[in-house]
């Protein structure tokens, strides 16, 4: 007897129906408002805020006291702030977060929009270095075409260490800039802090990036800058990735049934033979190359290495192994002296016209995906 | 995690985001209509409690400051359910006094309805336990977070919950000749 089953099935048949669950919510939330205005409207209470006023300054009395006196007694620098997550937002209209770990590897990219959904499908930018993975975000904006000619690049850097976000905020300007410039795009970067956000900042005593985050939090949600200041930047960097999380989802799903779909053109999955049939040679040849020994008298002299199996004997046995790889009738057969420098200089050059090869395949496969993600942005903005 | 999500969004809601309320009532609302339910044997009685249980939470988010918002608005809706039954109960089962509720429940009930014989048979919190795995999903080791458990004593009233209802319905098959 399955209790869980039948207790699945009969809780279905008891428990409230959509239509049941949207009146309740309609009527939860109208009275909402009416919570907030009541709370909105609460009497000044004088007495109590004089004894929060006297609380407060006994408060910054002790903090300041105990404060003194463990940094006067310890005669120690400064505590070192813990190191957190540092957000970089790219906004160009498909707007990104990129997180980094503390010693500035990406360790997530994650959509704030729609348009970044698209953007970022298919795409393997964990792991990148930022500036590579900046780069490549402006280049896929620039492909499929969010990022035109007069555009703006809106970056935000956060983080809680002030200095480091100057820095990587100021790297990057540079960097993005260099690369506008180099594909000859007349757009610009600009850093999403004005003097406004500068000045909150100042004021409620956060860095700039995070206020940027709090305004955009704010602006979006309702909340105010005072009860947000309060948020971690993990914090913040997730409601922002909630605020559209709907369009998101749908994109996603919209995208992985078009990739569903190329999984059945053949000219697409020819190119994905192709380009694993090579990878895999290029890994072969490597290990060929590793197990080949150059100099004969390090050969010699450690004998151990000779008797190990995972090192050839001879040069021969690694041609013979190399051309076995290849078909009879391929280009990049072999059939040159058997010494190692002029066989290995062969290898190196194999592997050169093989990564040139991959490389174009990988362009053929990428405009594929272009293709789809345009034919979903067109057709997102027919519907919209 | 599920729970991790629903504190984080709860957090949200107590700092004003009323949007963030759609996913809290999302996740929250089969749970809170089955304790109400498990204590009214009712359906537009628990489906009243279950609006009230919100209604009760949106109040008092401010107060909320704690990593169990499952077992604090289970709280609200059980206290919330045992009301409503007080107040029908002087209404229509004056009779009853002071009986324990479940067995008062248990003689109302319909023996097919394997929910009712679960709240006659077993103790709040693994009647909970087994709403929470069985009607929301939730993984064992969520649900030791949200009840401040050992995923162990978790693992073990769940168990001992279906053993228990699986047990009673043998014998009332028994009984009755199936």
């Amino acid at each position: 007897m399955d209790i869980k089953k039948i207790l699945r099935g009969q809780a279905k048949s008891v428990l409230p129906t959509a239509q049941e669950n949207r009146r309740i919510k309609s009527q939860l939330k109208q009275s909402m408002p009416a919570y907030s205005r009541e709370n909105k409207t609460k009497k000044f209470n004088y007495t109590r805020a004089a004894w929060a006023c006297v609380a407060a300054c006994v408060c910054i009395a002790l903090v300041g006291g105990v404060g003194f006196w463990l940094f006067s007694s310890s005669g120690q620098n400064a505590p070192v702030a813990l190191s957190t997550n540092t957000y970089v937002c790219i906004d160009v209209n498909p707007s990104v977060a990129i997180t980094l770990d503390d010693v500035g590897n990406v360790v997530a990219v994650k959509p704030y929009n729609k348009d970044g959904a698209i953007l970022l499908f298919g795409e393997n930018i964990v792991g990148l270095s930022l500036d590579e993975a900046c780069d490549r975000i402006i280049q896929l904006s620039w492909r499929l075409g969010y990022l035109q000619s007069g555009g703006n690049v809106n970056l935000t850097v956060a983080g809680d260490d002030k200095d480091k976000e100057r820095a990587i905020e100021q790297e990057l300007l540079g960097k993005i800039d260099g690369f506008l410039q180099t594909n000859s795009i007349d757009a610009s970067v600009v850093a999403c802090t004005d003097e406004n956000t500068l000045s909150l900042a100042q004021r409620y005593g956060v860095s700039q990036g995070k206020m940027a985050l709090i305004q955009k939090v704010c602006q979006a949600t309702g909340i105010s800058i005072k009860k947000a200041v309060k948020l971690s930047l993990d914090d913040l960097n997730d409601m922002l990735e909630d605020l559209e999380e709907e369009g998101i989802i749908e994109a996603e799903s919209q995208l992985n049934q078009y990739k569903q779909e190329l999984q059945n053109d053949q000219d697409y999955l020819s190119l994905q033979t192709q380009i694993e049939k090579y990878q895999r040679l290029v890994d072969e040849i490597e290990e060929i190359m590793d197990r080949l020994c150059f100099d004969e008298d390090e050969e010699d002299e450690d004998e151990e290495e000779e008797e190990d199996d995972e090192i050839f004997v001879d040069v021969a046995t690694a041609i013979e192994e190399f051309n076995a790889l290849l078909e009879h009738d391929s280009p990049y057969r072999y059939i040159g002296e058997a010494s190692a420098p002029s066989f290995g200089a062969h290898l190196e050059n194999v592997l050169e016209d093989l990564e040139d090869l991959i490389d174009e395949i990988d362009d053929t496969i990428e405009d594929y995906w272009d293709n789809i993600k345009q034919l979903y942005k067109n057709s997102a903005k027919k519907s919209d | 995690m599920k729970n991790e999500k629903l504190e984080k969004k709860v957090k949200e809601f107590a700092l004003g985001n009323s949007k963030a309320f759609d996913y809290i009532y999302d996740v929250s609302h089969k749970v809170v209509f089955m304790v109400a339910f498990g204590i009214l044997n009712n359906r537009e009685s628990a489906l009243d409690v279950m609006q009230e249980t919100y209604r009760a939470m949106i109040k008092a988010i401010g107060t909320y400051n704690s990593t169990n918002f499952m077992a604090w608005l289970t709280t609200i809706a059980r206290n919330l359910a045992y009301n409503s039954y007080n107040k029908n109960k002087r209404v229509v089962l004056s009779d009853f006094g002071d009986q324990k509720y479940d067995r008062q429940i248990t003689d109302e009930r319909d023996e097919g309805d394997l929910f009712g014989v679960a709240k006659s048979l077993l103790d709040e919190e693994s009647y909970l336990i087994l709403v929470l795995v069985v009607v929301e999903g939730y993984k064992r080791r969520e649900i030791s977070k949200m009840l401040s458990m050992p995923i162990s004593t978790v693992t073990y009233k769940y168990k001992s919950a279906l053993k228990i209802i699986e047990e009673k319905l043998t014998k009332e098959g028994e009984k009755y000749g199936y």
